[in-house]
């Protein structure tokens, strides 16, 4: 059996990501802000640090965008918001996602019938 | 800079050695930009207020782990993707195999021909309408010009037969996996796996 630390590593991958631009969907957030947000009981993020790597490859990866803004009080912020394909990356997961997670849900209850 | 964050930092630096430099870039100077933003506005910052900071950053060795993953994740994903529309070579031995077959396998009492066509079949590297073209247009490849199966032709007649075969076989060089590889159908299929 693996230990449950192993197991989530294994769940938060592929679905992080679209836990970051589910986030974003209301509209932009500070990075810093942002990985607070992950990080608030330990389940999606182990630390506010592993969340940064993601981040850059979404920018990479065009998902998201993002602009430095001068901050009142401290260095700049840097907001996050989604992209066009972000909004469609996310809408094409949660479908997908309802659907998996109904059909694990169903076969841990006994309720899945052929 | 603090010298706890100057020291974490560099462990950082160190830990994402594995990453493309750009990546390792990246990662630092967000981690950078965190902490700093993190201990602004402060009045009076201690040791402890960093370390506790620090902590829930986390260890350089776990951000590295994760920045490891994701990028091991993609790179995975992009090769799936590649492999899933070009397996193997564009030209591989079994499609040289085809074209040479049909061109001279005449040669060796038609049954090399033969061959040809069922291996010409065979490879998912052209499409139907490919397949046809080879197997209609060299009709026992070159061959049959010498076993005088067809009447010895007249000098123009006889370099168009001959240029026949060879053109249909450089049709098939060239179309081979060209269906395969069109960027709107890798497109498309990347954005099914992502």
């Amino acid at each position: 059996m693996e230990p449950a630390g192993t197991l989530l590593t294994h769940l938060r991958r592929g679905t992080l990501e679209f836990c970051v631009l589910a986030l974003l969907r209301d509209g932009e957030k500070y990075a810093v802000d942002l990985t607070h947000e992950l990080s608030r009981d330990g389940v999606l993020v182990t630390s506010e640090g592993t969340v940064y790597p993601l981040l850059s490859r979404l920018r990479r990866d065009g998902v998201v965008a993002t602009e430095w803004r001068e901050s009142a009080a401290g260095p700049p912020r840097r907001y996050y918001r989604l992209t066009p394909s972000g909004e469609a990356a996310l809408v094409t997961f949660e479908e997908q996602w309802r659907r998996f997670s109904g059909a694990v849900d169903a076969v841990l209850k006994g309720e899945w019938t052929a | 800079m603090n010298p706890l964050v100057a020291e974490y930092l560099a462990r950082l630096d160190a830990a994402l050695s594995g990453l493309p430099p750009a990546r390792r870039i990246d990662v630092v100077d967000d981690i950078r930009t965190h902490i700093e933003a993190e201990l602004s506005g402060r009045d009076d910052v201690s040791d402890a207020d960093v370390r506790t900071l620090l902590d829930r950053i986390g260890p350089p060795s776990a951000i590295a782990a994760a920045a490891l993953a994701d990028d091991a994740g993609s790179a995975a994903e992009a090769a799936f993707v590649d492999g899933a529309l070009k397996p193997g070579p564009r030209f591989g031995g079994l499609e040289l195999a085809a074209v040479l077959l049909l061109v001279i396998g005449g040669f060796l009492y038609y049954l090399g021909w033969l061959v040809g066509v069922v291996l010409l079949w065979a490879s998912p590297a052209w499409r139907i309408r490919d397949k046809v073209i080879g197997t209609l247009v060299i009709p026992g490849g070159v061959a049959p010009l010498f076993f005088g199966v067809l009447p010895i032709p007249v000098a123009p007649a006889f370099w168009a037969l001959i240029a026949a075969p060879i053109l249909a076989a450089s049709w098939l060089v060239w179309t081979a996996n060209r269906h395969r590889a069109r960027p709107e159908l890798r497109r498309e299929y990347a954005g099914a796996v992502s």
